[in-house]
């Protein structure tokens, strides 16, 4: 190798951003074809260095396992007690993410080509999809917290811009607001976050640095509540990113941008900036449990509730995005069960696949002139076979039946989270000096500094923490048995919405279904290339021979090394093929099931379906109410109910339970607060002397 | 004497400026055109004073000679650090308020002169070292911005936050003067120096003396700083006065409490070292603050009016402020057990009275002919109508609110790596309940920008206040605000430089405020010889009776 | 000349010192107000005066005449407030100021 692979990494990230100045400042003035060209060379570029910086790695990786690049370009702040870089870091883990977020970008930039054909915009659009990838790469390639921070932030902001991009209406508007609003409430807990972790690192949130301090168990804020709140803090910016519950309700709305945005944004890369935070994080989350716990059951019961709700939804965007949301809440079960290299696969393999059904959707929509209800598609089989054969190929993939790489990398999540346990002893040892100061406390309080007695306290404490963890293992068989019956519902909902768009009969107007037209080349070359990989994408990952060939768990292993340490208990092969064989059956069911009620477009046995259990049905279909009892029982009892359900939950979600129930706490402390505050001037001063008062109570 | 007075030069330049201003307006044509000279006039001479301030700095002279007129004035790295920040603070008011003024049907050229006066009070505050300069010089600040806040004298509002505000001062003022009666009965001194001494050496009998001394004077300005609950003048006060005038109280009378309260902290109260005389200082100041920053969050969650919410987020500020007074070290000159404080608090005050003055300075520059637009609701869609308003406005909101990366980000930041370096993480607890505080606060901040840009606009038209000193004083704010926020390291440093001065502003006149390789020798020569005050024979403490 | 002791002086002011700072939290008129924090100011300046005559000192009495020169200075700014208000609201009681609450 004559090259430095490091080097090239400011090239990868700088190279999309001169493409959205350049479109962004010139773009108006220049041709469809050159704005095409150059936004999508700079992408295409930036994944062919990025594959030489994965064969790089590869080679340095055969003298140094833990092999890393790292180049620093500019010293942002180095004085004070701050040491900020702008640096790249390029590790096992980010080289993944490189991969696919430049390999799907790029095929979403060639698809877009096809897709924005005749929309005025274009120039405006492959800017901000430019802009896109650079902060993405900032994200990924950040070489400390900040850097992700920025990266964090820019993607949101594209993102907005993105859903807002094609309407001005009112309804697109408001789905950008509410994209921005629950995100910055993620944000505020990933900053309160990186401020307590800058304490920890002496001033630095450089990855490197922290995984050394939270390796060394002699700092003097080790202590597990606290790591526990970091942690937690952490996961409130994942859970807004990566649209967990309470968070998810932005991500159903954002299908108003762009199909190849939803696609590239909204499914393959931006939405699991969160998984990919906590897999890099890995050593902070393994030692604290309770956190980790939380962060499961919070995936599990998005991934069960977005699947339901999945179920019956007939916008066939809409179902692709609660799709998202489930599949999101699988990585998030496999970080915080401690899967972080299942998790890690379960992303690359959903970028492959949802990105495919995505492109497929959009073409489907783009072939039917924006026609969105499945109700009113059907039998396109013969008429669209690339769009046809590829959906199929991802839908394969995403229901989990083998050999597609859905399969390999979500019975990976449920394999670990079932066998996976934490390392008690381990941790239990990192926080030693914590419980002995605990302990010490506590003894002092008799005033007698006794050997005996202090050790006998900090075995209490330690004793303490360890059963509370070993308390914890129960969930993870909840998480698992809700994951299962998630993974059911996703091979239902993927087939219904299968078989109602592409057999039985065509069931539109006949001028639609008579210019129906299949993609042309540039969306069906990138549609072809991501079934593929939706094929074949989960060949790295296969557990057969005691994971000989598990290529891309092996890969990942230096950066979740500390990670794993933590972690205790392995798969028996018993276990490996049982569940492999339980997940098969599983997904086949949910696929027969589907076949068996929709193969011929919406049966009356749905219908039926419907109409007995239509107390769960309309239950589904509504999002479970959750909005309208909170709107009867809890907020405004005199609102009608009757309005459309989208709007409710909206309304009851983001403005009640997440901005004003923490609220309503605190606005009635402000209130009795108010009361004293009567204008009157004396009122105020017998505040200052009952002040003096207390005060001379503490100091005379 | 001279050298005396050449120490003092950026205070005689703000002095003088208030001065000329209030003998020249009355010769000056009638009419309200004329006056408006004196916001550029005025500002330019507190440009001067921080231009005489960064000079002294840069020469080194004050690192020979820190003290003037019998240590009862200094010019140390600390006192030049601050007498530069209140300057700023003066100079951003003056660039703001001509055309607000005006509009406000009081354009009137005294306003100006108060202004200075009031700047002057502060810049002699902050370079005080003795308690009767300190006073002096807080009644110089006070009694101009009572006058201040009553200046819309057509206003009710106005007027009756002036009232309160006098009323509520001069008692505070009045308590302050009494802690420090007792501080001289105790020490038979009134510089810093010779109080701290007596205080070290006070003898167990006096300590009820010594309480009530350290008691009164803190909970003085424990008012000026706005803290719970003493804090009960600030939303009335706020909200009453004119714009300009809060923004210039919100800033100005904050850096001006906290850099005396710091300087007075360390160099007298608190002894050698925080909690040096078995009084519980520090757990009192760490208790309040956390009290302050919680009251002040809720209290601003409620309010609609975003002049009364931004004093409420002063108290809550004032309360993070107050955390940062108890993170000490060791003197980096005189060595343990002497301790001064850490660069965060003056860096965290450059953030803060910079935000507070681009959003007042964007809230001033919002309706005319005597109305103003400081609800929330009137603030709807302000990003599309005034873009330069709303944005600088958001900034200073989301630099207040702690989002990167602006200044407030890092003065948060900065504070809570000192106030958790102290003693094995003792204020832990603190710090987790000062970020959980920053969380609360951030819904309210950003309830602004939303109405500023997420809001459709009302209907009425209203107009907008142009006016070349204005938009500079915005944009300079807003410019700050970003390039400390994008490079923090240098004022980091020159805030923490000056923080370590605190207390060689009153040691030996020869001290050097040490720095470079060959500090550790000087240390040790510093701690070998006795620390002499500059000040006349020191007395033998007064005889207090027995209660 | 015989000594009044330290403590009798101290005491007074202590005594008029409190009679102002209630004087303050009672009276409803803005002008017995001022009068009330004039007499908190003298009552400390009675206790500079005594502990510079008891011991000797000379910084106490030249810290009388800065406090008496402040005292006026600040009955002048509390008496134009007074008249401020006077002229507004056509009264001088302190409990007609609540315009600015909550």
């Amino acid at each position: 190798m004559t090259y430095n692979p490091s080097a090239l990494l400011p090239v990868i990230v700088l190279l999309p951003l001169l493409g959205a100045l350049f479109n962004g400042l010139l773009g108006s003035r220049l041709s469809r074809q050159t704005v095409y060209a150059i936004s999508n060379t700079t992408v295409l570029a930036s994944f062919l260095l990025s594959v030489m910086v994965f064969l790089g790695l590869r080679g340095a990786m055969v003298t140094a396992p833990d092999a890393a690049f790292r180049y620093t370009l500019y010293e942002w702040i180095a004085a004070g007690s701050y040491k900020f870089e702008i640096a790249f870091l390029a590790d096992q883990l980010s080289a993944v993410m490189l991969l696919v977020v430049t390999g799907v970008g790029f095929l979403v930039h060639l698809y877009s080509t096809g897709y924005m054909h005749e929309d005025p915009g274009y120039a405006r659009y492959f800017s901000y999809l430019n802009l896109f990838i650079f902060s993405m790469l900032m994200l990924v390639l950040g070489k400390n917290l900040a850097m992700l921070f920025i990266g964090w932030e820019g993607v949101g902001a594209c993102s907005y811009l993105l859903i807002g991009f094609w309407f001005k209406d009112m309804d697109k508007a408001a789905a950008g607001q509410k994209a921005f609003i629950v995100n910055r409430i993620g944000d505020v807990g990933f900053l309160a976050a990186m401020m307590l972790l800058l304490a920890y690192g002496n001033g630095s949130v450089d990855f490197d640095h922290l995984r050394v301090v939270f390796s060394d168990s002699a700092h003097m804020l080790d202590h597990a509540p606290t790591v526990t709140l970091i942690a937690l803090l952490l996961f409130v910016g994942a859970a807004g990113k990566s649209a967990q519950i309470p968070l998810y309700i932005w991500l159903p709305d954002a299908m108003a941008g762009p199909t190849p945005v939803s696609a590239l944004i909204h499914a393959a890369t931006m939405v699991t900036a969160g998984v990919y935070m906590i897999a890099r994080m890995n050593f902070l989350f393994a030692l604290t449990p309770h956190a980790m716990t939380v962060v499961m059951m919070v995936g599990a019961t998005t991934a069960l509730v977005a699947a339901s709700i999945g179920l019956v939804q007939n916008d066939i965007k809409k179902v692709l995005a609660y799709s998202t949301v489930s599949q999101l809440g699988f990585m998030i079960v496999a970080v915080g069960a401690g899967a972080y290299a299942a998790g890690v696969f379960h992303l690359m393999t959903h970028a492959f696949f949802k990105g495919a059904l995505f492109l497929g959707a959009g073409a489907v929509i783009h072939a039917l002139h924006h026609e969105q209800d499945i109700r009113k598609m059907g039998g396109l089989k013969k008429k669209l076979p690339i769009i046809h054969w590829t959906f199929l190929i991802s839908c394969i993939a995403i229901a989990g039946l083998p050999p597609l790489a859905g399969f390999f990398s979500k019975d990976a999540i449920l394999a670990e989270t079932l066998a996976f346990r934490p390392n008690t002893e381990k941790i239990a040892t990192y926080y030693g000096e914590s419980f002995e100061r605990q302990a010490r406390v506590k003894v002092m309080a008799d005033k007698a500094p006794d050997q005996a007695k202090l050790a006998v306290a900090v075995k209490a404490e330690r004793d303490a923490y360890v059963k509370s963890v070993e308390d914890l293992a129960i969930w993870r068989k909840v998480a698992f048995a809700l994951c299962l019956l998630a993974a059911f519902m996703t091979a239902f909902y993927m087939f219904r919405l299968y078989f109602l768009t592409f057999s039985g009969d065509y069931r539109g107007d006949h001028h639609t279904w008579d210019h129906a037209h299949d993609a042309p080349w540039p969306m069906a070359t990138a549609l072809v290339l991501l079934a593929f990989l939706s094929f074949v994408g989960g060949w790295v990952g296969t557990p057969f021979f005691h994971n000989q060939f598990n290529f891309f768990f092996h890969w990942l292993e230096p950066v979740l090394a500390r990670g794993e340490e933590l972690l205790d208990g392995h798969m028996t092969p018993a276990l490996e093929y049982g569940l492999m064989a339980a997940s098969t059956v599983v997904a086949a069911l949910g696929v027969t099931l589907a076949w068996w009620m929709y193969r011929k477009g919406p049966s009356e046995l749905g219908a039926n379906l419907a109409n007995r259990m239509s107390f769960i049905y309309d239950a589904l279909l509504n999002k479970y109410y959750v909005d309208e009892f909170y709107d009867r029982v809890v907020v405004r009892p005199l609102r009608a109910v009757s309005q459309a359900a989208f709007q409710v939950i909206d309304r009851i979600i983001v403005d009640l339970v997440m901005v004003r129930g923490p609220g309503y706490v605190l606005l009635g402390v402000s209130h009795a607060g108010r009361l004293l505050q009567n204008g009157e001037v004396q009122t105020y001063l017998v505040g200052v002397v009952l002040g003096i008062a207390l005060l001379a109570y503490y100091l005379v | 004497m001279l050298h005396d007075l050449a120490l003092t030069t950026p205070l005689l330049i703000l002095l003088f400026a208030g001065l000329f201003t209030l003998v020249v307006d009355p010769f000056l044509p009638a009419g309200d055109q004329s006056r408006r000279f004196w916001g550029p006039f005025n500002a330019a001479m507190s440009a001067a004073a921080i231009v005489a301030a960064a000079l002294m700095w840069k020469s080194g002279h004050h690192e020979m000679q820190t003290v003037a007129f019998g240590a009862h004035l200094s010019a140390s790295t600390y006192s030049l650090f601050f007498v530069s920040l209140v300057s700023l603070v003066g100079m951003m008011t003056h660039l703001s308020s001509p055309k607000y003024m005006l509009e406000q049907g009081v354009g009137y050229g005294e306003y100006f002169a108060m202004v200075s006066f009031a700047t002057f009070g502060m810049a002699t505050m902050v370079s005080a070292e003795s308690v009767i300069t300190l006073f002096i010089s807080l009644e110089i600040m006070s009694m101009a911005i009572y006058v201040l806040v009553a200046f819309k004298r057509t206003s009710i509002a106005s007027v009756e936050a002036g009232m309160k505000y006098f009323i509520m001062g001069s008692v505070a003022s009045a308590l302050l003067l009494y802690g420090m009666a007792f501080l001289y009965g105790l020490s038979g001194g009134t510089t810093f120096v010779e109080i701290q001494r007596a205080l070290v050496t006070a003898k167990p009998d006096q300590a009820v003396w010594l309480g009530l001394a350290v008691l009164l004077t803190l909970a003085a300005f424990l008012f000026k700083v706005a803290a719970v609950p003493f804090h009960m003048w600030a939303p009335d006060a706020y909200e009453g006065a004119p714009t300009t005038v809060t923004g210039f109280m919100a800033s100005g009378v904050k850096v001006a409490a906290f850099g005396a309260l710091l300087k007075i902290l360390y160099a007298a109260l608190a002894g050698q070292g925080m909690d040096d005389l078995h009084l519980p200082v520090a757990a009192i100041l760490s208790t309040v603050a956390l009290v302050t920053m919680t009251v002040g969050n809720l209290l601003a969650l409620v309010q609609k009016n975003v002049k009364r919410m931004l004093a409420y987020s002063a108290i809550a500020h004032a309360g993070y402020l107050l955390l940062g007074t108890v993170a000490s070290t060791v003197d980096p000159v005189l060595g343990a057990p002497y301790a001064v404080p850490g660069g965060a608090v003056p860096f965290y005050l450059i953030g803060y009275s910079l935000a507070s003055l681009a959003g007042f300075a964007a809230l001033a520059s919002l309706g005319k002919n005597g109305e103003e637009l400081t609800t929330e609701h009137q603030l709807a869609g302000l990003g599309r109508r005034y873009p330069f308003a709303g944005a600088v406005l958001s900034l200073a909101m989301l630099s207040l609110a702690g989002v990167p990366p602006t200044l407030g980000f890092f003065g948060k930041l900065e504070l809570l790596r000192e106030v958790l370096a102290v003693d094995n993480a003792k204020y832990l607890p603190h710090a987790i309940i000062l970020v959980l505080n920053s969380v609360v606060s951030a819904y309210y901040y950003l309830r602004v920008t939303v109405y500023v840009y997420m809001r459709p606009e009302p209907k009425v038209e209203r107009e907008y206040v142009t006016e070349p000193s204005l938009t500079w004083a915005m944009g300079l704010a807003a410019a700050a605000i970003l390039a400390i926020g994008v490079m923090p390291g240098k004022a980091i440093n020159v805030a923490t430089l000056s923080a370590h001065a605190v207390r060689t502003g009153i040691a030996t006149k020869n001290l050097v405020h040490l720095r470079g390789p060959d500090a550790p020798a000087k240390v040790a020569e510093v701690a070998a010889a006795p620390q002499e005050a500059p000040a006349a024979p020191v007395a033998e403490p007064a005889v207090i009776p027995q209660p | 000349m015989t000594a009044i002791p330290l403590g009798h002086l101290l005491g007074l002011a202590a005594i008029l010192f409190t009679m102002g700072l209630v004087g303050v939290l009672t009276r409803r008129n803005l002008l017995l107000i001022l009068m009330s924090i004039e007499v908190m100011l003298n009552a400390v300046n009675l206790t500079f005066v005594a502990f510079s005559r008891y011991n000797g000192w000379t910084e106490g009495h030249v810290l009388a005449f800065f406090l008496i020169a402040i005292a006026a200075a600040e009955a002048a700014v509390g008496l134009a407030l007074v008249l401020s208000v006077f002229r507004l609201k056509n009264a001088t009681y302190v409990d007609e100021l609540r315009l600015l609450k909550r």
